[in-house]
């Protein structure tokens, strides 16, 4: 008899807790709503959160503020504490420590194209209760049998996500949020005055969706489309990306779950890159007429980069010592001089040089990197796919392109 | 201790079966007590009589073969035995309802334990990230706190500055 009753428990506990798949046209409708009660609802909370950069995790606890499109979070422990961030009026901005802005990101919300991939999975089941709500546990997964997925423990009441987790297509963790207070009776937050940009960020970097005519406008010809695409990935639209030192157009896919960025970059031709060759060449042996501003061009620039480093090498000192001890550059901290002095002896771009071409890199927050050139259009593919499916992408696009 | 006392023990005294204090006690009331000591008398002679009608040692055997035929009716049993039924039932109720809350929770997914991971930063360069975390920020289901979280992670000037 006691057999019995376990043998009947444990199958009420598969039944229960097993999530069951929905129809397509239910599944949109969740995820709808999912999406709506994360713009709309209002709460005030804390939370905590990880995410993995690169191979390697970092967490950090907030407080949020959030409600009608705005959004109000500021980094309260761990690393990036006192960093704030602020979502208002479909821009989304990062203030640093000093209350400057130091990235502008405008929103590009999905509008046009469905929240859902064409092969995306949805399946719920009864969730546990967090901070005593019942809530309702959400698997997205962008093709079915897919490791890749988000797993959300919405509440039942508002829709709102209590609890996030998403992984890749490797099943591994790559971000997790859970929130541990919240106050679903605040209001919603007031718009706040944006700040200036900090000092170096005359233009802060920032994506800008627009149409595949203005992209074609901005690489000076067509922007280039994969011929294959991972099982699931549908083009999501074209973003423009502009910068300090250059701006390109970003083709991007998604199959729901997962990102797939194509990165353009209208290169210098051949004849100009010669050209400039030449000209560093005389410059060096005294030979050629040179002007002013190009004499001081690149002591200019070198200064430019040192002060960079010195406000950054400020504001980790600010952030505690004790965090960068193993972290920040451990290979240059095992090879030569301090970290920072490393970084003005040897800059990233010169460092990676090496690395490039024909190798795979390693995105920091999301998937693998591959970069070639074709034409003269340098081109980036960067995604969260299996390594192997990046570079069906990558061949895809490049016949006779070379790496670099 | 009195006549009657002495008399209920007198048998145990005359086969030598009392403590020595005792038998000390005995001893000193039979010197000033007649009728004790035509008690004990009387108890002597009858031993005497008996004695050759004392029984034969019974043969090895004899007890363990009573034994086998009296143990399955005669011997008592347990407590546990006289109540098991109700018990059981009892019990079996109990663990239906302990199983079941304990299981309770298992029917319902929780969410695992935030991982406690260390607090590390990697410093490989890579501008996409910064691109990648725009375009993440519009998915329809983003979590912007881990996505302000690598923000703030990545250095702005690092993520701009190999980008052309």
């Amino acid at each position: 008899m006691l057999l019995a009753a376990l043998a009947l428990a444990v199958a009420l506990a598969i039944c229960g807790c097993k999530p069951r798949e929905l129809p397509r046209e239910q599944a949109r409708e969740l995820v709808r709503d999912l999406r709506q009660a994360r713009g709309e609802v209002s709460l005030k909370g804390e939370l905590t959160t990880v995410v993995r950069i690169g191979n390697r995790y970092v967490n950090a606890e907030a407080t949020v503020h959030r409600g009608d499109g705005r959004l109000q979070l500021e980094l309260t422990g761990g690393r990036g504490k006192g960093v704030k961030i602020v979502e208002q009026s479909g821009s989304v901005w990062q203030i640093g420590r000093d209350g400057k802005a130091v990235r502008h990101l405008p929103r590009n919300p999905l509008d046009e194209m469905p929240p859902l991939g064409k092969k995306a999975v949805v399946a719920v089941a009864r969730g546990a209760r967090l901070l005593g709500r019942p809530t309702e546990y959400v698997v997205i997964r962008p093709h079915p049998g897919s490791d890749a997925r988000v797993e959300i423990w919405a509440d039942k009441e508002t829709d709102f996500p209590l609890a996030t987790d998403r992984y890749n297509h490797a099943g591994e963790l790559i971000s997790s949020t859970r929130y541990t207070a919240v106050d679903f009776s605040a209001p919603a937050p007031q718009q706040v005055k944006l700040p200036e940009a900090a000092t170096g960020h005359d233009r802060l970097p920032e994506a800008k969706k627009i149409d595949k005519a203005k992209a074609a406008e901005l690489l000076g010809q067509d922007p280039a489309e994969p011929k294959y695409l991972p099982e699931g990935f549908q083009l999501q639209g074209y973003y423009a990306h502009h910068r300090q030192h250059g701006q390109g157009v970003e083709v991007r896919y998604s199959d729901g779950v997962r990102l797939l960025n194509i990165i353009e970059i209208k290169l210098p031709g051949r004849e100009q890159v010669r050209k400039a060759l030449e000209q560093r060449r005389e410059q060096a042996s005294g030979r050629g007429e040179t002007t002013a501003d190009q004499r001081r061009a690149p002591q200019q620039r070198r200064e430019e980069l040192r002060e960079r480093w010195q406000q950054r090498r400020e504001a980790l000192g600010q952030a505690g010592r004790s965090q960068r001890q193993d972290t920040e550059r451990p290979q240059a901290r095992q090879h030569g001089p301090s970290g920072d002095e490393a970084d003005l002896q040897q800059s990233p771009d010169r460092q990676q040089r090496g690395e490039w071409g024909g190798k795979m890199m390693r995105s920091r927050l999301r998937g693998n990197i591959i970069r070639f050139r074709v034409g003269d259009l340098g081109i980036v593919v960067a995604g969260e796919v299996p390594a192997e499916e990046l570079r069906k992408v990558a061949d895809s696009m490049r016949k006779s392109g070379t790496d670099f | 201790m009195d006549c009657a006392d002495i008399r209920k023990i007198l048998p145990d005294y005359t086969v030598g079966a009392l403590e020595e204090h005792i038998a000390a006690h005995v001893r000193a009331h039979l010197a000033e007590c007649e009728s004790c000591r035509r008690e004990l008398a009387a108890l002597e002679r009858t031993g005497e009589l008996l004695a050759p009608l004392l029984p034969a040692d019974p043969p090895r055997d004899l007890w363990p073969k009573i034994r086998a035929q009296l143990e399955p009716r005669t011997q008592p049993k347990p407590a546990w035995r006289v109540y098991w039924k109700p018990a059981m039932a009892i019990a079996a109720a109990a663990a239906i309802l302990i199983v079941a809350l304990l299981a309770w929770p298992l029917m319902q997914a929780a969410p695992p334990a935030t991982p406690d991971l260390p607090v590390l930063a990697v410093a490989e360069g890579n501008t996409y990230a910064e691109a990648q975390i725009a375009a993440a920020w519009d998915q329809p289901l983003a979590d912007e706190a881990s996505l302000a979280l690598a923000m703030a992670v990545i250095e702005p000037e690092q993520a701009g500055e190999v980008m052309p």
